[in-house]
Formats: structure tokens, sequence, C-alpha cells
């Protein structure tokens, strides 16, 4: 598999059109997408084999030394100037506009390709899935629902303008398992998920974890609801990567700053959490579900280091909200799709591994929770409260575990507390890429996070 | 782009479909994203998006797989997707259903269509005049004027073709003192013709905003002990939208819901009526995605489950007799309204939760919040820095509902038209 040909025979036609809209525009981008998503669900009571989330269109950016305006379309074959002048004019408002410079580029024509290592057909991917989901349904019969579900991301993508003319395709899979439990009235779910850019790895990931996803929902139906207080808590790296995401992620991406709605524009050079935390954030960073070649707006992918040390160091941005402030853009335009806006967006954002054993961690903890499995967050980027809402909880006295599981778990309170009272990393990490991420309510990318085992003191509720 | 009519001529000629579904939309947008009040970024969409179900019966299944017909496909590539469909819908072996039977077929495309430049920049306009004569200013503002055409028809001859206006704006008031500066994310979902709501909601964002400044956490004033916890907006979305659902087929079907016909849901007699069409609702159906024609369903009387609601497929599966169709909007109706005696206990009102929670297994409901009112009497002390929780299929049976009403709408889930807010008695402040 590699880029479309349908996007490959349009970059011709992109390249006319931004020679064309050249003539009365100061700057002219095409932005060609070709996404698919093969889905295959093995469940107790349904199995099903789709294509969804399809989508093939283009944004036709221009900038006409007012404003930048946008025009989403399905084609560009035989599209004219003047029909992109019509779509995009505004009709007299006396409509002041924000002061945006040209974007400036340089010259830059290249193809990336990075396919799926070992693609299987559907059958092959049905028959594995079919065989974990009956091995946990025959394991206990409070087991009500067994869903297993395969999903592969192709993604191609073309971005001309004046000085580029870049073309991608990637591919990400994403291997789920989703439990149900049911003990009379009391029902328990429990979802997990393995990732990777290589359909027989990802199953086999799946597969492996197939026990423990039963263990743990037939361990949910027992749970309690926590006793709300502070405690000391170690997070699995799902819930570290919440952590990172909703604390710094978001109130890192630059068009915040923009909108004057970031906090961390006072503290760039300042200590915001533990010398023991180092946080990043790019596509080229980690190779996971946001790990791309170049944005939305074209920019090549990057690893930004953010947090060094404890010390806020740079945000991450879209081409518009880098030239508005005077930066560099760092590769984080994204769209929900070519029918939407870019906007500084995370990728692959993690805090990276520290020194500690795990073992040591759980044995320093007189009375907490290890805290597993994300579930939601969100995020407070310019007052920086945090919430993280995370699947369970498992308690720990006097360094060891009681065997008491607490469900959910909500953590939250001031970012920086959080970040400050981080007093141990562990030696290994990991970066999950099963996420979706939204801007507010809406604008959802696909996103990974992650990080080590963290050692912190939180509110807990 | 293929055509609908086009689309159903390929489709007849693929002998191995058994039945299929199609629906084409033609999508127009005017988005409009403004820093402060300068515009920022001016967007415009059309585009048109065909996706079909096919459907194979075989032995004693019915296997389906979806189809995606982009700009990149012409005839030949659309036959050649239909082929590989039906090779998935052959390994999918799920029990047969049927799909929805022709009752009668509508045409309710809007006669003139609206100025969608227009619409979103009347929506802008009502959003700053809230902002005016505010102690707060705006940061941020982006407004999405759009506009939907949905052609739906089956291989039972059921065909529709309706449109549907939306507006969806979010807006962050901000407010700038002495002390860290504040802000509260607002957004808004709704049909048309709803400016001067917008105006009010803004106004009201404005003030809260300055509350959330002035804010103190819990334990700096004397919480009193026999407080009301009232919630709204997405919370009351969360609570209401998953009664509605546990009377879905479709939880009904997964054995995932805690209620079945004539139990109890909440000892507080009200009723939940589902339905396709409300004016100034976003999401607003005639019909839904199956081509059912959405009648009114009243799912919970006086607080007792009275209907299962759902889908085609779901419905057939649970041997209902008649198929409801899927629902956008539940109307909350006859309920008792919070009594003066109640109105005049302490109240604290959560005016923004970070993002509200409802676990739908265990109930558990609640989350951090950003701001909250304490009322008690004509004293309003603002309170942020906490979180609230409890147990919704607890909580539910000693609710009570305001006077005053609103319509919440979801542009994924469930609208709901009732009570501006829901009193509660048994949730935890912590």
């Amino acid at each position: 598999m590699a880029l479309e040909k349908f996007l490959k025979e349009r970059i011709t036609d992109a390249q006319e059109l931004v020679r064309e809209l050249r003539k009365d525009y100061d700057y002219v981008s095409v932005l060609g997408s070709y996404a698919r998503t093969k889905s295959i669900l093995s469940s107790t009571r349904m199995t099903s084999v789709d294509d969804v989330d399809n989508e093939c269109g283009f944004v036709i950016k221009l900038y006409d030394g007012t404003h930048y305006s946008e025009y989403s379309t399905n084609e560009i074959r035989g599209l004219g100037p003047e029909e992109v002048k019509a779509a995009v004019c505004l009709p007299e408002m006396n409509q002041t506009f924000v002061k945006a410079p040209v974007l400036e580029e340089e010259e830059l024509v290249k193809s990336f390709d990075r396919s799926d290592a070992e693609p299987l057909n559907d059958e092959e991917i049905l028959n594995r899935l079919n065989e974990i989901r009956t091995y946990c349904e025959q394991k206990d019969e409070r087991i009500i629902n067994a869903n297993f579900i395969y999903r592969k991301r192709s993604v191609s993508k073309i971005f001309v303008s004046e000085k580029k003319t870049l073309d991608q395709h990637y591919e990400w899979i994403n291997s789920m398992i989703v439990l149900a439990a049911r003990e009379g009235n009391t029902i328990k779910q429990h979802n997990c998920s393995e990732n990777e850019a290589n359909s027989r790895l990802a199953l086999d990931e799946l597969s492996a974890r197939k026990d423990e996803a039963v263990d743990t929902v037939l361990k949910l139906l027992s749970a309690e609801p926590i006793t709300p207080g502070y405690y000391d808590i170690i997070t699995d790296p799902t819930i570290s990567g919440l952590i990172c995401h909703e604390a710094f992620g978001h109130g890192v991406e630059q068009d915040m700053v923009v909108k004057h709605r970031a906090k961390s524009v006072h503290y760039v050079g300042k200590q915001v959490g533990s010398p023991l935390l180092n946080m990043h954030d790019g596509a080229a960073a980690a190779l996971s579900a946001a790990s791309y070649f170049f944005d939305d707006d074209g920019v090549l992918a990057q690893d930004t280091h953010i947090i060094e040390n404890g010390i806020l160091k740079r945000g991450i941005s879209d081409a518009l909200s880098a030239l508005e402030l005077g930066q560099k853009p760092s590769g984080n335009g994204r769209r929900e799709s070519y029918k939407r806006k870019a906007y500084s967006r995370m990728t692959n954002t993690f805090f990276s591994p520290g020194k500690d054993k795990l073992e040591d961690m759980i044995k320093s903890i007189k009375h907490g929770y290890y805290i597993v499995n994300t579930n939601n967050g969100m995020e407070d980027p310019k007052n920086w409260q945090i919430q993280c809402t995370a699947e369970y909880g498992l308690e720990i006295k006097d360094g060891e575990f009681t065997g008491k599981i607490v469900a959910p778990v909500v953590i939250s309170g001031s970012v920086l507390d959080l970040l400050n009272s981080i007093s141990m990393v562990s030696d290994e990490y990991k970066v999950i890429g099963s996420g979706m991420c939204g801007k507010g309510y809406k604008e959802w990318v696909f996103v990974s996070d992650g990080g080590p085992h963290m050692k912190a003191r939180a509110k807990l509720g | 782009m293929i055509t609908v009519s086009e689309f159903k001529k390929i489709l007849a000629e693929n002998s191995e479909i058994s039945a299929y579904e199609i629906v084409g939309t033609v999508n127009e947008s005017r988005q409009l994203f403004y820093v402060g009040r300068e515009l920022e970024t001016n967007r415009s969409v059309k585009t048109e998006e065909l996706t079909a179900s096919v459907y194979v019966d075989f032995d004693e299944f019915r296997g389906s797989s979806t189809v995606v017909i982009t700009s990149a496909d012409d005839a030949e590539s659309a036959a050649e997707k239909l082929k590989a469909a039906v090779i998935k819908a052959k390994q999918a072996k799920n029990p047969y259903y049927p799909l929805a039977e022709k009752t009668e077929n509508l045409k309710a495309v809007s006669a003139s269509a609206q100025d969608l430049t227009q619409l979103a920049k009347e929506t802008a306009d009502a959003v700053f005049k809230g902002e005016e004569g505010a102690e707060s200013q705006l940061n941020a503002t982006e407004v999405f004027a759009d506009h939907h055409i949905i052609h739906f028809l089956n291989s039972n001859d059921v065909e529709h073709e309706y449109d549907q206006y939306s507006i969806f704006f979010e807006s962050v008031p901000s407010y700038d003192g002495e002390k860290e500066d504040v802000e509260l994310y607002f957004h808004k979902s709704s049909g048309l013709n709803q400016t001067e709501k917008y105006t009010d909601d803004i106004r009201s964002a404005m003030v809260n905003v300055k509350y959330r400044y002035e804010a103190v956490k819990p334990e700096e004033v004397k919480i009193p002990e026999n407080l009301l916890i009232a919630v709204k907006e997405e919370m009351l979305l969360n609570i209401m939208g998953n009664f509605a659902q546990e009377l879905s087929y479709n939880r009904q079907f997964y054995k995932m819901s805690h209620f079945k016909i004539d139990d109890t849901i909440s000892e507080v007699p009200f009723d939940m009526i589902l339905k396709g069409v409300e004016e100034g609702v976003y999401g607003s159906s005639p019909v839904d995605g199956n081509g059912i024609v959405l009648k009114e369903t009243k799912v919970i009387d006086q607080g007792k489950a009275s209907a299962y609601w759902g889908n085609q497929r779901f419905g057939y599966y649970m041997k209902e007799k008649e198929i409801t169709g899927s629902y956008p909007i539940a109307v909350l109706e006859n309920y008792p309204v919070i009594s003066e005696e109640d109105k005049n206990k302490p109240v604290l009102y959560i005016m923004n939760f970070s993002a509200p929670q409802l676990d739908t297994t265990s109930g558990y409901f609640g989350g951090e919040v950003r701001l909250a009112l304490l009322k008690e009497g004509d004293k309003i002390t603002p309170l942020t820095g906490f979180s609230v929780s409890g147990n919704i299929y607890e909580a539910i049976n000693t609710v009570r509902f305001s006077e005053e009403t609103d319509v919440v709408c979801s542009p994924r889930g469930i609208s709901i038209k009732g009570p501006k807010y829901l009193y509660f008695d048994q949730l935890k402040l912590h």
C-alpha cells in the first residue's frame, strides 16, 4: 500500500490551482486527504467487517492580506479559482481582522511511506478475534459481553504550496478488548488495547492480554467506591500519560496562547513540576497513533521537549499560531478532517522514564493506591486545574497490595501541586496509541500518550 | 461524485446483495473563528458523502458491511467496493433482521435555503452582544452554521429527503484582575432562531466568570449540612440521557440495563417522552438512520419504565412489535417542581464541572467543580476547587426539578428539553 492513486493524480491539479490563485492571494496551499479505516468486530452478539470514518477531500487555504480563509471541497480537478474565491467571499460586515502576516515557507519536495509491515486479510483477523473472544466467554459465565475490535487506519495526504510538494502514506493498527460482566444488578466493564504499526503484532499482543482482561472485569464486580481524600498514588503508564496530556499537553498548545487562554505563557523557563519530570510531544517523538511525517499545515514532524527536568521550555504549534507568535512551527497543526480547521494539537505526548524500580515504588507506599487504566480527562489551560478519571485503583498498605479494588477513581486538583508532588519515576515506560483527543468538546484527533509509573500525592474521589 | 440514483443502479447490478440502505449527504458550513472580536479565520465547506450498508443473506444469517463512496470513486471502483463488501458481509454471521418497511416517504427539504454566512454572523453578533457592558471579556469565539441535506433510501422502497440546519458556537469568557486571571469555557449547540438565547447565555457566562475569579475553596467557608446540590446542562444531559439509554433495545439486548418495563426508575414521578422533532433543538430529525419515521414514545411514565425504544436491528432482535426508531430528543414532563420550603434551603448550584462524569454501569456521577454558587437566602458565595460525587441510581429517588426550563442539546447523543436544574440531596462534597 502506498499513497492513494487518486491523490497522486491530483498533485498536478493542486499545483495548477495554487499557481492560479497566487495571482490574487499572497499565500495559497492545498491539502488533500484520503483516510480509510477498516473495522472488524467480533462480539458476543454481533460480527462486523466494515469501512468506517472514510474521508476524501481537500482544503484550499488562502491569505488575502487581511486574514486567512479556507475552502473544503471533495474535488479540485476542474475547480476554478473563481469558484474558490466565491466560496470564501465574506459580504461586507464591518469586520476587523487579526493582523497575521503571510506564511513563509522553505522549498521542500518529499514523499514518505510507512505501511503495515505484516498485513492480514479480513478472514485471518476475524478468526483471531473469534478465537480470543470464545476463550474469554468460556472462562466465566458472568461475562455477558465480550467485544474484540481491530481497526486499521490508512492515511494518505498531499500538501502543495508554491514552495512545497509533499506526500505521505501511513498506517496504524488499534486492537481492543471490551469486556462486560454482570452479577445481579451489578454491571462492570473493562477496556484494554494494544496498538502497533503491524497487524500481526497488534493481534498477538491483544491475545496475550486476554486472561488479565477477564480477571480484571471480574474483580471490578466487587469494586467499592473510594473514600475521597488525599493519598499517595502510583500511576500506571496510561494514567501518567493522561496526566501528561491534560496537565501540560493542552496547556502548551500555542493557539491557546494566541487566544490569551494559556497560563503557560507566564511559566516558560520556570519550574512547573518535580525535577524528575521530562515531557515530550511530537509526531516524530515516538512511533504511535499520531506518528505522521508532516502535519496538516505541511510542516515536518518533530520531537518537542516541552518540560526539561521540571522546567517548562516550549510549546507546540500549528503554522498560523506560530506565525502570530513569531515562533517556528512545531509540526502540530492537525485537523479532525478536511472539513475542519487546523489547530495546535497534541500528537504522541509522554513523560520520559526515570531511574526507579516499580517494586521499590510500591514498597514506599504506607497507604495509597495504584491507579490503573485511563478513562478520560479534562484540561483547564488558563487555570491549571486537572481532572483525570481512571478505571480503577488497587489499594496498597505498608508496601503491599491488600486485594481491595476501588472504582472508578477521579484524580483532581491543581496541576502544579500534582506535578510537584512527583517523587519517584520508574525506569520503564510505555506510549499507548489508542486514544482520541478533543479540543473543548469537539475536533477529535487520534493521539497517543504515556509514560513511566510515577509516584505522586493526589486528591482522589 | 457519484449521485445516490447512480449508485442505486450500480447496486442493482450486484445480484448477491439481498438488501441495502443508502445515505447521501450534502454538507454546507460557514465557520468563523475570532480572537476577541477580530476575525482570524473564515472557512467555507461544501462537500458530499455517500454511504451504503449492504446486506447479504446466507444460511440463516444476514451479514452486512458498510461501504463509503468518496470523490475518488467512479462507477467502476464503486462496483468493486460493493463486490468487496459482499465478501465482508458473508463473514459477518449475524442473526437475520429486516430493514425498515415503507410507511410514508418524506420529502422535507426547506424550500428556500438559509444564508449560512448570515446565520454565522448573526450568531457571532448575538454572542458579542452578550459581552457588552460586562466586566469580563470574551477571549475567543468559534461559530459554525451548518446545513445538511440527507437523502435516505433502502431496498424496501423507503425514501426520505430532508434537511437540518444547526448552529454550534463556543466562547471563552475571561476575567482579568489583580489575582490570577480566570476563564470559563462555554459551548452551545442548537437549531435556528435562538439568537436571543445566545445573548442571554453569554451574559450569564460573563457574570459567572467573575464569580470564578472571586471563588474560594469550600474549606474557607461554612458549608451548611442540609444542603441541596443543583446540576444543569451537561450533567443533566448525562443523567437524563442515561435513563433514556437504559430503556434502549440496544442496552436491553446486551443485558447492560438496570431496568425493565414497569420497574421504578425514580420514586419521584416524571414522564420522559422521546421524539424526533422539536423546534430549535440541535439534531431534530423526522426519521432515524434506518429510515423509520419517528413518532413520540413515552419511555418513562411517572417514574416507571413504560416502553423500550431503539433502532430497527435491536428492536427486531428484542421481538418488539412496533419498532420505534432511534430518537434525538427527550422531553421531560409532568414532574413536581421544587417546593418553596426546599427552595429556601441552602442550595449549591454547580455552574461548571471540569468534565461531568457518569459511569453508566456503577451509577457513579460527579466531577471536579470549576464554579459553584452557594445560595443561602440572598447571599451568594462562589466556590471552586472541590469535587462532588454520588450514585445516580440512588440519588434519582429524591430528585427535585426546577420550575425554570431549558433545552440542552447534545451533538452526539440525546438532547433534553425539561427542567433547567435537577436538585439532589445525597451527594458528597470532597
